[in-house]
């Protein structure tokens, strides 16, 4: 009786409600804040029903996009459309497109964290079948020269993209 | 106590209200243009997402919101979503946003013949100036999409037309360069010298100009002049034409210089 007396007291306290609201806005709006400004829309998170568990990033915080921290390859797109070119299977693509693959480079130079996006002639999502995109992983995998880019001198973990030029059927760049 | 108590929790509900007010002056009711600034500094975050998104809802007509919204998806290969800002931004404001939509299919895209739509339809838009998107001449990005479908013939007359845009002394030197490579190509090879010396007098440390000389002198089976234009190319390997987002046409590595040296 004393307890039900209590709560009436309480809800019916303007200022404890006025407080109680507001704290639940302001932790829910913070915890919001905190999530929108630690995400970026070029994230891959590890997805344990894809991504091989022998490749981890370096660190456990930001991976950053390659052109913030200066990754690349040895030799540039030029060497990696050399080695990839006579391997490359277009089985399962559309005629015609553009095929970017992202990846994780860690700070050793080691690949991981595969994930492909297709668009046609009119810049709209094409779905890729699995098996390719294996192929293209597989394949990205074999490229051994990539040199992690640094802040400050120390080698960081980021994000790289090769894209594949489909036309008629054919890869007929990538860059 | 019970007044200490109750200046406290006033003090702390201020406090909350006062917190969210400010974060939603922030977001919904401070001035397009600040929140524009707040947003585009913070690019690819997904606050600055939601600010895009919010200021897109708020003024569907303010076209630098949805230009700016693109960038880092379009720069992350994502293109889907970013050319969908950008068409949106295009749409609304051709002029403003044409020339980046146009450098965007060239140099992100290798869309040649879509990238030369959207240089010409801004060409047509403004036919007493010569255009500059994303701050380069017109002319040159066209030379550039003729050089990438290789006609090497209308690239030739663009790279000039941006040379006489520019003046021989403001002109990126690099117009020279393709000047060179689409005479190489076309087996004109004393323009090709001609054009590759020019840029060499322009600015003395295009190694682009040096390693298209030596290929050329090899070409026309004058190896010493070659050896000597493929070291200077390998004396300014280190001043080479580079963009930290995506490799040139005519962009040359350690490696194309190794391999010319390994032809004598």
């Amino acid at each position: 009786m004393l307890l039900t007396i209590n709560e009436s007291f309480f809800l019916k306290s303007k200022l404890n409600i006025w407080l109680l609201v507001s704290f639940l806005i302001a932790g829910i709006l913070t915890l919001w804040l905190y999530f929108k400004l630690t995400e970026y829309v070029w994230d891959i998170s590890y997805d344990s029903a894809v991504d091989s568990e022998e490749f981890s990033p370096c660190g456990d915080y930001r991976i950053y996009p390659y052109y913030q921290v200066g990754t690349y390859y040895k030799g540039g797109e030029k060497a990696i459309k050399k080695k990839l070119l006579p391997k490359v299977n277009t089985e399962g693509l559309p005629p015609n497109g553009l095929l970017t693959v992202r990846f994780v480079v860690n700070c050793k130079g080691e690949t991981g964290y595969f994930r492909t996006k297709m668009t046609d002639v009119d810049i709209k999502e094409v779905v890729v079948p699995t098996s390719t995109s294996n192929h293209f992983y597989d394949i990205i995998s074999e490229l051994e020269d990539w040199i992690p880019g640094k802040i400050q001198g120390k080698p960081m973990d980021s994000y790289e993209q090769i894209v594949f030029k489909v036309e008629q059927g054919k890869i007929t760049d990538i860059f | 106590m019970r007044v200490f108590l109750k200046f406290i929790k006033i003090f702390l509900a201020t406090v909350f209200t006062l917190y969210i007010g400010l974060i939603a002056y922030q977001l919904v009711f401070q001035s397009k243009e600040i929140r524009f600034k707040l947003a585009a500094g913070a690019q690819g975050n997904g606050l600055s997402q939601v600010m895009f998104g919010i200021l897109n809802w708020q003024h569907p007509e303010y076209d630098a919101a949805f230009f700016e919204r693109s960038v880092p998806f379009n720069k992350n290969g994502d293109y889907e979503t970013g050319f969908a800002y950008l068409n949106q931004a295009v749409e609304l404001n051709p002029l403003n946003h044409l020339g980046y939509r146009g450098y965007m299919k060239l140099r992100f895209l290798r869309d040649y013949n879509s990238a030369l739509a959207d240089f010409d339809r801004l060409d047509a838009m403004t036919p007493d100036i010569v255009d500059a998107p994303w701050g380069e001449d017109i002319d040159f990005l066209r030379g550039e999409c003729y050089y990438g479908l290789g006609d090497y013939s209308r690239a030739l007359k663009h790279f000039k037309q941006s040379i006489t845009n520019q003046g021989a002394e403001w002109v990126d030197v690099q117009a020279f360069v393709y000047v060179g490579l689409c005479h190489y190509n076309m087996q004109n090879y004393d323009e090709a010298i001609g054009a590759f010396k020019t840029g060499i007098e322009q600015y003395g440390n295009t190694c682009e100009a040096y390693y298209g000389l030596a290929k050329t002198y090899l070409k026309v089976g004058d190896t010493i002049s070659a050896q000597i234009n493929l070291q200077k190319a390998q004396d300014n390997i280190q001043y080479k034409y580079s963009d930290g987002y995506k490799e040139y046409l005519n962009e040359i590595y350690q490696e194309d210089l190794d391999d010319l040296k390994s032809k004598f």
